[in-house]
């Protein structure tokens, strides 16, 4: 198992390393944790930087995703 | 950036220090209602001896109210002493590069760092680009937001987005996530929510709605204006400019011309619900010039109503005779015409 950090800023927000199996990709990583069909809703940045959602994540890489859309008030 | 970076941890570090709290007041504080229930408590053992079951009420809700002070003192000292977090400095220059590569520029002036969004358009209403300004000196307001090219709402160049005024953005559900990255110096995520409240309308709650944005139309005249000189009918809910808007004279609620009546008596515009109708001719009157009719009870106005030759009291067309007698007056009148019958 890896450990990646996760950070959401969507809500609530959360940030926590998470356990995930060897050749996990980022599009997998996403869907499993947000939801599959709104990766165009979010910007997806691993260890700061854009990448192709067919990614593999590596142990230690720090996934973080935010909203495109956040209503103010 | 390494210098951008060090005067950031600086700001961390030394906003660490105005969060450390001197312990001394609160351990006097907590000594103090300690000693308080200490005392409570040999009193409250005396009265018990005594039987004196009234101060032992007493000494309980005492020593009860001192456990819910402690506590509650005790939690929320506990709580505010949290440790502050102070960002490391390759993290922070990591942050900063990022922040670089999102926004194409990052300028840091005077101790503010600041980036510029790309130009925002909400519902084809141009909106321009916005500076986002984190303010490290400035303790009351860490963050502004300022419009490049402003295109503010109508009557308001404060609003210069549908949530933001004066420079302060609403931030709604951004509001958690934007604490939790300043507070871990996710510098980059704090400027990039900020970028997708920016871009996103909350059409329940602005300081201006888009649909308002040039200016309130009124139903009537068709003028803009804004959102303070505008007033809704109280009959139609439609919006009114202070030209086209009419007061009850009565209540003084905000009428259109439609929605307002005119008393057919004394010319003055009442609403409907200060109105009444005259039961004979059918015209608007208000209260003031509205009478009752002595005998069927009526409502009528002061022209169609007829003084009683007899009594003097006002009648309807219906309750007066061609003589113009009430039916009592009339009935006396025929009593007393009655030829004697007396021998």
């Amino acid at each position: 198992m890896l450990k990646v950090l996760y950070i959401n800023n969507n809500g609530g927000g959360f940030a926590d390393y998470k356990d995930i199996n060897e050749g996990t990709t980022v599009k997998a990583f996403f869907e499993y944790n947000v939801g599959a069909g709104s990766a165009h809703d979010y910007l997806i940045r691993v260890n700061r930087e854009p990448v192709v959602d067919t990614y593999i994540l590596q142990d230690g890489d720090r996934v973080t995703v935010t909203p495109t859309k956040i209503e103010g008030a | 950036m390494i210098k951008i970076a060090l005067k950031l941890r600086e700001a961390y570090q030394n906003k660490a220090k105005i969060n450390d709290i001197d312990f001394r007041p609160v351990a006097q504080y907590l000594k103090n209602t300690s000693e308080y229930f200490n005392g409570c408590i040999v009193t409250y053992l005396k009265a018990e001896e005594h039987d004196l079951i009234f101060a032992k009420q007493i000494k309980l809700a005492q020593m009860m109210r001192a456990i819910d002070v402690l506590h509650c003192y005790t939690e929320r000292e506990v709580i505010n002493h949290k440790k502050s977090y102070i960002p490391d400095i390759y993290d922070l220059i990591d942050e900063l590069k990022q922040l670089e590569k999102e926004f194409g520029q990052v300028t840091f002036i005077d101790n503010k760092l600041s980036v510029i969004t790309e130009a925002i358009t909400l519902e084809d209403i141009p909106l321009g680009e916005f500076k986002i300004v984190i303010d490290l000196h400035n303790t009351d307001r860490l963050y502004y937001i300022e419009a490049v090219n402003p295109n503010p709402a109508h009557g308001d160049e404060g609003v210069t987005h549908p949530h933001i005024r004066n420079g302060h953005l609403c931030e709604g559900n951004g509001t958690v996530p934007i604490g939790s990255a300043l507070k871990n110096g996710r510098i980059a995520d704090f400027f990039l929510i900020i970028k997708s409240i920016l871009e996103t309308y909350n059409p329940e709650s602005p300081y201006i709605s888009l649909e308002d944005w040039f200016g309130i139309e009124c139903c009537n005249c068709g003028e803009s204006t804004n959102s303070e000189d505008i007033y809704i009918c109280e009959g139609c809910e439609e919006r009114f400019c202070d030209q086209c808007v009419v007061v009850c004279s009565i209540c003084g609620g905000s009428y259109c011309d439609e929605c307002i009546n005119l008393c057919s008596i004394c010319g003055r515009h009442i609403c409907s619900s200060c109105s009444t109708t005259c039961s004979n001719c059918g015209n608007d009157i208000c209260d003031d010039c509205s009478f009752v009719c002595e005998c069927c009870g009526g409502v009528y106005c002061k022209s169609c109503l007829t003084r009683c030759e007899g009594c003097g009291q006002f009648f309807c067309p219906g309750c007066i005779n061609e003589d113009e007698l009430c039916e009592e007056c009339a009935e006396k009148e025929e009593e007393n015409e009655k030829p004697s019958t007396e021998v």
